[in-house]
């Protein structure tokens, strides 16, 4: 039988689906009209259930959790999750949210007195003030506006050199910046509840860029060219990579010692003096120590010779030398001598002195007109003023010195060291000495007597043994002195000042003087210090070793000096200065610098750089890859180049510069990342 | 094997269901003796029907009482009215529906609509008492009275209507309302009695055996052609062009063919079970396939099917309604064809479904008054293809090809759509085609189809009707389906609208501006007459209660008040058919199924 | 989504559905371009998309509004829903925009973020629903109401008594009486198992309708009359459990959909309170 066949009644008509109830369809029911739910009824009953446990249930959830637990949009990044991890709950918001309380009362209610005027920059700069100056931490960069202003225009000067602007990208839609530039808030890229994997510090270039006026699309294709980077800012240390690695060690043509990158520049984890350096960072400056002294601390000593000094008695003519009392008939003669650097600037706080000064030239007294009564005239008061010195430190000792250069303008810290070594003793013995009786009363004669002997020793402690050692193995002595002199370079030779001044019967010992007559005065200070050259009638410094402090302190006096001052320019020719300012070039200028400054770390550096994650590319590890040193050939080559920088006004590298493109090839949105966090960094606090 | 017995029964006869059953044999005498009955010539009737037959069964006495509305514009009716005493007065101009105690259609605003919707009764089917009976309004006059054993409803202040109006009167011996009762067409005017009177209802199958007499037919045929074929032709539109004359001729020569039972309705419920093929054989054959074309038949009211021979059986090819043409591409072929080819025959049948009303304008006048003013655009294509063949043969290639072009880009070479599907619907799917006739669904002007491939049972059109008629839906989600559509039991506001047949007083009215037909609550007297017209069991009664859930009776018997309900297309609604709206799947559509286009393109938008 | 309406008339429902699919990706991509331009500039990308999610989710909430208001001419409920959907489409995808993981860190946030995800999902599978069950009711031959399940269900276990008891032939009864009151009368009588319900499958219709099958052979032709009637009833019975079980699956998303919405909703704005207040 088919189905169809089956006769049924239609089904009732009536439907009132919007009822809640219908009549029930058991037609042999009870008479009392039953009726069932309708899908309405039962529909709006299910929902009404519904609704009422939902409600039921969020009420018991807010009753019960603290409200902290319950609304979080999200986890905190790590840092802060941590840091938080110990607070009370409702202290969790309140870290970073001035809107303290989480009562949903008081949503509606005012924050109250206590929260006024609080920022949430301002909480976050409870923690960061350290990192971030508070007074600029709302500023974009953390710099001053006149900052960025100049940054800007040096940002567009070296686009437009570099012909990108407005390459063909989609930078230009880059929409203009919602923030004040005044007034950034850290929210605004600091984005908080992204979980603990977020990134507090991702930006898009996008972002970075929607501030700036000039925008670049690719670094590959429309970032500004550099100068001359990563080399144009260096140059503390006059070194040349080319000579070192063609001409002193071309080891790598003969089979000899190879010129090998790494021995100066070994992975800084390693290198013991570069202590909790990550692995894989590269010494960006070689020690002295470690790379130079081997081959440099010999030639070093013998150009230092005899040393400098710090006041030679002129040979004056009679004439002149009998204006001055006690003049020591051994500089009397043919007007000859040389007014040592040291000397006429202490000379120079008296005014009338240094005009008579200025007249010699190149302060060697030979080179003036012989027989002109005025030269001699102005000589004698040289002379006189020269006799007053001695006196005057022989009486005052540091002080009359320190007087003198705070006169002339010359801030005295730096000369410290150098009047910390210096016994005032030696100049009294030297006044003693050269001006006998009139030491006294400058108007007695000169008496040419010599009570004690001609020198004496200043290194006076066991100068035997110091100097048989010093024949023997300088390197080791050399080496313990400078460590000393490192370590401590406040109370510089201690040895020589102490012995002297507790001391000074050890001074005369006769034998001494009777066994060392005949040698020359300024081999007995071999290891370097303060003697007495009666020959010369000097008080000299014989300098010995690196970073030696009473050099460091009277380079870094005169480099104070204006650099047209001819005795400034004086001074650094003299081969014992040079022998340290030939390498530390830049140690004349104000304030001295003596050593080359790494690259890297500094906060205020818009730039960073790391060889770390560069090293680990396998190309990239042979140093040369990146580092060419400049022959002459590319000199000529990259003349464009060196004009670049050049006219930065600094010495164009010895390496060939790293060109964009060369970081290009691995920096780009494929590889290695173009992003402009990868280099660049936003805050730069000092 | 014994031979079967037969069952002697006694034939079903015509006059098994008289019209009034209280008809006398002295009423029959009685009217025999005036007019017109009295000229007639008994002989003209055939032996089966005589004419006391016919005023005995087909006929009913009324009595009507002065201001009676006896026949409203725009009704729909099976009877004719014959004045036996008395005046009545023939309203040449239309009666205002509140005149005729219907509620006019108001367009209700936002704000009415949401109180309407707000302040829904938890009862089924409330009402107010102003809705119940027009009689308790505020009018103070009774509008509906009980004359004798019927209700009538009566004009208000009779005497200034009669005054403001023109109006023609008519008296005894005079007929009105046959053309309606005839020709299944609208009620033209309203007619009101004037005086007490007394009219004899004819109804339309008596008054077809009347026609046998001549003089009578003249008088009805002549009044027919010299008022209404000429309004009936100019609705066709393609006869649009034709000038006056070339009309007057048309006119003349055209007649006029009746097929099948007007009360096609009462043997709806059984025919639409038949198989199809047994349901085809039994429509009457209007014109047969195969046949040479003599005419041209005008559908002016009910349906016919199109069907040619189709193996053993029939295949239907598509349904004509009202102002749809038979034969047309036939005879414009044979007419323009060149003398060398053949004539076309008549590619298919024409059969009545229920009942055709038709105009037959012969071959001859076609081709002569008719052809020369048809556009060449409206020529059906057979027709068109054939004059193109001609013209090609005459011109040059290309000059033709680019003619071809430009009267294709041509907007005024498409046809006028009136024209374009004046030759019947049709589907792709026979199936569907089929099922629509089969269940005359194609009288509907508004159906409501429900696509049962996106319909998701949601009930939310239920649902809104109900919201939108104080909790009361007008349907239910049911009714024929045929593949992935559902006909849904929805009034479908008929173009041949049987349930606005004997409503006592003209609650069911259809809206000349929309079409709509809807009931009007405070005439309605729940007789139940239009619910059980409608063949597709759309207009349900129900028992009305007022807004406190207490139900309605009648203050002499007892009974509870029934009020026909049915949907009213939301009239009046600002948010238009709610049904329609609220579906949210677009799965449930209003459709016109008289035509095909719209469902066509209905199922091509989701095919 | 606008200019679909309008075109509705028109167009077929799938050129429909291509329009409004690249209307709604194009409107992705030009909030996501503004998405990515906020942030680029260091504005509130997040306050840009939450309040786009917000008044996302309030132009979806429209729909309900609309379907309980069918009064008012405020355009198509099926307008309204396909301006819901491809909203919808629209709304997850600034979801992913919005949130910086899929599921929220606090308590509150995973909630809301879980009744986001839950509406989301639902909403997806009420469109998969809502395209493919039709069909499949369809396909049955009785359309049966929801509400008049029930009265079904009831005539056709009347029917079968009736049917049963028309069974006078003594042998037939004896053959059919076991299996009728132990496996069709509880069949008839019970309501579908949940298991039904939620998996709606032939398995039932085939045991009894195999098992009566085999009865046949004990049969004279009135106990197969029947036993064919009983068969029919069974297939109309399942017939309409499977309609029940479809047509309940299609409302009772339709519930779990919309309360997840008002919950949905409601906790939004909590969260757009929130967020106001801890912003900066």
């Amino acid at each position: 039988m088919r189905q169809d066949k089956l006769d049924f009644p239609p089904s009732p008509g009536g439907d009132r689906p919007g009822d809640r109830w219908m009549a029930s369809p058991r037609s042999g029911d009870a008479g009392q009209s039953p009726r069932v739910l309708t899908w309405t009824g039962r529909r709006r009953r299910v929902v009404t259930v519904t609704l009422l446990v939902v409600s039921v249930v969020v009420f018991l959830v807010i009753a019960t959790v603290p409200s902290a637990t319950i609304i979080r949009p999200g986890e905190l990044a790590t840092p802060h999750a941590q840091i938080l991890a110990g607070a009370v709950t409702k202290e969790k918001c309140a870290a970073c949210h001035t809107q303290a309380s989480l009562s949903p009362v008081s949503w509606f209610l005012s924050a109250g007195d206590s929260h006024r005027d609080v920022t949430q920059d301002d909480l976050c700069l409870k923690c960061h003030h350290r990192m971030i100056p508070e007074n600029l931490a709302l500023a974009a960069h953390n710099v001053p506006l006149s900052v960025r202003v100049e940054l800007t225009e040096a940002v567009r000067l070296a686009s437009k050199n570099s012909g990108n602007m407005g390459s063909g990208s989609m930078h230009r839609f880059i929409p203009d910046a919602a923030v004040d530039q005044n007034k950034v808030s850290c929210s605004t890229c600091h984005k908080e509840h992204h979980g603990a994997d977020g990134d507090l510090r991702a930006m898009t270039n996008d972002q970075c860029q929607t501030c700036h006026s000039s925008r670049f699309g690719s670094f590959a294709k429309s970032h500004p060219d550099w100068n001359g980077w990563p080399y144009g800012r260096g140059g503390e240390i006059a070194f040349s990579h080319t000579t070192h690695s063609q001409k002193h060690f071309p080891g790598w043509k003969s089979g000899a010692r190879e010129f090998n990158c790494a021995t100066c520049h070994p992975d800084a984890a390693s290198s013991s003096h570069a202590d909790g350096a990550r692995v894989g960072e590269v010494v960006r400056v070689a020690s002295y120590k470690h790379s130079c002294q081997a081959c440099h601390e010999e030639s070093m000593n013998i150009q230092a010779g005899e040393g400098l000094d710090f006041v030679s008695l002129p040979t004056l003519s009679a004439e002149s030398a009998r204006e001055i009392p006690g003049w020591p008939t051994a500089s009397i003669g043919f007007a000859d001598g040389v007014v040592s650097p040291l000397l006429e600037l202490l000379l120079r706080a008296d005014p009338a002195v240094s005009g008579s000064l200025r007249r010699i030239p190149n302060g060697d007294i030979a080179r003036l007109p012989v027989d002109d009564p005025a030269v001699d005239k102005r000589l004698a008061r040289v002379a006189a003023e020269i006799r007053k010195l001695i006196n005057d430190v022989d009486q005052n000792g540091q002080s009359a010195i320190e007087e003198r250069l705070l006169e002339i303008g010359i801030s005295t810290s730096v000369f410290r060291p150098v009047l910390r070594s210096l016994p005032p003793q030696l100049i009294e013995s030297a006044n003693q000495n050269w001006f006998g009786d009139s030491v006294d009363s400058i108007d007695q004669p000169l008496i040419m007597a010599s009570p004690r002997g001609r020198f004496r020793l200043v290194a006076a402690d066991d100068g035997d043994l110091l100097g048989s050692s010093l024949l023997n193995s300088g390197g080791d002595a050399d080496g313990l002195l400078e460590n000393d002199l490192l370590r401590q370079p406040d109370d510089s030779s201690p040895l020589l000042e102490d012995q002297l001044l507790e001391d000074p019967l050890t001074v005369q010992a006769e034998p001494m003087r009777a066994t060392v007559n005949d040698v020359p005065a300024a081999s007995l200070v071999g290891l370097g210090g303060w003697y007495r050259d009666d020959d010369r009638l000097s008080i000299r410094y014989h300098g010995h070793g690196h970073a030696d402090p009473v050099m460091v302190g009277m380079i870094e006096t005169f480099a104070q000096l204006n650099d047209g001052d001819p005795l400034k320019q004086r001074f650094f020719q003299g081969s014992f200065v040079a022998a340290c300012v030939s390498c530390h070039s830049a140690a004349k200028s104000i304030p001295s610098r003596w050593t080359a400054q790494a690259k890297i770390g500094k906060q205020n550096e818009f730039t960073k750089f790391s060889h770390r994650p560069h090293l680990n590319v396998s190309a990239l590890g042979d140093c040369v890859f990146c580092h060419r040193t400049r022959s002459a050939k590319d000199s000529v080559n990259d003349a464009i180049t060196l004009a670049a920088v050049s006219s930065t006004n600094e010495e164009p590298s010895d390496f060939m510069p790293l060109d964009r493109q060369q970081c290009a090839d691995c920096h780009n949105a494929k590889a290695a990342g173009d992003d402009c966090t990868t280099c660049h960094r936003y805050h730069l606090a000092p | 094997m014994e031979p079967t017995q037969a069952i002697p029964v006694q034939r079903p006869s015509r006059w098994d269901e008289p019209l009034d059953a209280s008809m006398t044999d002295a009423d029959v005498a009685w009217l025999r003796t005036r007019g017109p009955f009295n000229a007639m010539d008994q002989s003209a009737f055939p032996r089966a029907t005589p004419l006391t037959g016919i005023l005995r069964y087909d006929c009913r006495l009324h009595r009507v009482e002065p201001g009676e509305v006896i026949v409203r514009e725009g009704d729909y009716g099976n009877s004719a009215f014959l004045v036996i005493t008395g005046n009545v007065r023939v309203l040449v101009d239309s009666l205002s529906q509140t005149q005729l105690g219907r509620d006019p259609i108001r367009s209700i605003g936002w704000g009415e609509a949401l109180k309407r919707f707000l302040k829904r009764s938890s009862y089924p089917e409330t009402r107010t008492p102003e809705q119940v009976s027009i009689n308790l309004g505020g009018r103070g006059q009774q509008s509906i009275r009980q004359i004798d054993d019927r209700p009538a409803i009566f004009l208000q202040d009779v005497d200034a209507v009669l005054r403001r109006h023109e109006t023609v009167s008519l008296g005894p011996g005079e007929l009105f309302g046959e053309v309606a009762a005839m020709y299944r067409s609208p009620r033209t005017s309203t007619v009101v009695a004037e005086t007490e009177a007394a009219l004899l209802e004819i109804r339309w199958q008596g008054l077809r055996i009347l026609r046998r007499d001549r003089t009578f037919a003249d008088t009805l045929e002549q009044h027919y052609r010299e008022h209404w074929l000429p309004v009936h032709l100019r609705e066709i539109p393609l006869l649009r062009y034709l000038p006056e004359e070339n009309m007057r001729r048309v006119i003349a020569s055209t007649e006029l063919r009746s097929y099948g039972r007007m009360e096609w309705n009462a043997s709806y419920k059984k025919t639409r079970k038949l198989p199809p093929a047994e349901q085809i054989e039994s429509e009457p054959l209007v014109v047969d396939e195969g046949q040479l074309p003599t005419e041209l038949i005008i559908v002016r009211s009910g349906f016919g099917r199109m069907c040619l021979r189709h193996g053993a059986g029939h295949l239907t090819t598509a349904y004509l309604g009202k102002g749809h043409l038979f034969g047309i591409e036939e005879i414009v072929y044979n007419a323009l064809r060149p003398p060398s080819m053949p004539a076309v025959r008549y590619q298919n049948s024409l059969r009545a479904v229920g009942f055709l009303d038709a105009l037959a304008i012969p071959i001859e006048t076609f081709a002569t008054e008719v052809l020369p003013h048809i556009r060449r655009s409206e020529l059906p294509e057979v027709a068109r293809s054939l004059q193109h063949r001609f013209s090609e043969k005459r011109k040059e290639r290309r000059r033709s090809s680019s003619d071809e072009r430009s009267e294709q880009t041509n907007p005024n070479g498409k046809p006028s759509p009136d024209v374009r599907h004046a030759s019947g619907a049709s589907f792709d799917s026979t199936g569907l085609l089929e099922f629509i006739v089969q269940h005359r669904l194609n009288n509907g002007r508004d159906a409501m189809v429900i696509d049962l491939h996106r319909c998701t049972r949601c009930d939310d059109c239920v649902k809104a009707c109900g919201d939108v008629h104080d909790g009361n839906p007008r349907f239910v989600r049911q009714g024929f389906v045929h593949e992935r559509l559902q006909f849904v039991q929805a009034c479908m506001h008929c173009s041949d609208p049987v349930c606005m047949i004997g409503c006592p007083t003209g609650a069911i009215a259809r809206d000349q501006g929309t079409g709509v037909i809807s009931i009007h609550d405070s005439i309605c007297v729940g007789c139940g007459v239009c619910e059980a017209a409608c063949p597709y069991e759309n207009i349900s009664m129900a028992e009305v209660v007022d807004p406190k859930g207490r139900p309605y009776v009648d203050n002499e018997t007892g009974k509870a008040i029934r009020k026909a309900t049915k949907c009213d297309q939301c009239s009046g609604l600002p948010s238009g058919p709610a049904c329609v709206s609220a579906c949210p799947h677009d799965a449930l559509v209003r459709i016109d199924l008289s035509e095909s286009p719209p469902l066509t393109h209905w199922l091509e938008k989701r095919s | 989504m606008k200019e679909v309406s309008t075109h509705q008339k028109t167009i077929s429902l799938k050129q429909r559905r291509a329009v409004a699919l690249a209307a709604t990706v194009c409107v992705i991509v030009i909030f996501w371009y503004l998405w990515r331009r906020e942030s680029s500039r260091l504005g509130a990308p997040a306050f840009f998309t939450g309040f786009t999610l917000l008044a996302g989710l309030v132009i979806l909430a429209l729909l309900g509004a609309r379907r309980r208001l069918p009064m008012l001419p405020l355009g198509k409920v099926s307008t309204w829903t396909q301006i819901h959907l491809y909203v919808g489409f629209f709304t997850t995808a600034i979801y992913i925009m919005h949130v910086p993981a899929i599921v929220a860190g606090g308590m509150f946030e995973a909630f809301l973020s879980l009744v986001f995800l839950m509406v989301t999902a639902s909403g997806f599978y009420g469109l998969y629903a809502s395209r493919t069950l039709p069909k499949k009711l369809t396909a049955v031959e009785t359309q049966h109401r929801f509400d008049r399940l029930d009265w079904g269900r009831n005539q056709i276990a009347a029917m079968a008594e009736q049917t049963y008891s028309e069974l006078t032939e003594p042998s037939a009864r004896e053959v059919l009486q076991t299996f009728y009151q132990r496996a069709l009368s509880p069949f008839f009588i019970s309501r579908p198992s949940l298991a039904y319900v939620i998996v709606p499958s032939g398995t039932r219709r085939r045991k009894l309708l195999g098992d009566l099958k085999e009865l046949d052979r004990y049969l004279e032709s009135d106990g197969r009359r029947v036993a064919g009637k009983l068969a029919a009833l069974v297939r109309r019975r399942d017939d309409l459990d499977y309609q029940f079980a479809l047509q309940l699956r299609l409302r009772c998303w339709v519930v779990f959909h919309s309360i997840l919405s008002i919950v949905l909703l409601a906790a939004a704005l909590i969260h757009m309170l929130i967020a106001l207040r801890f912003a900066g």
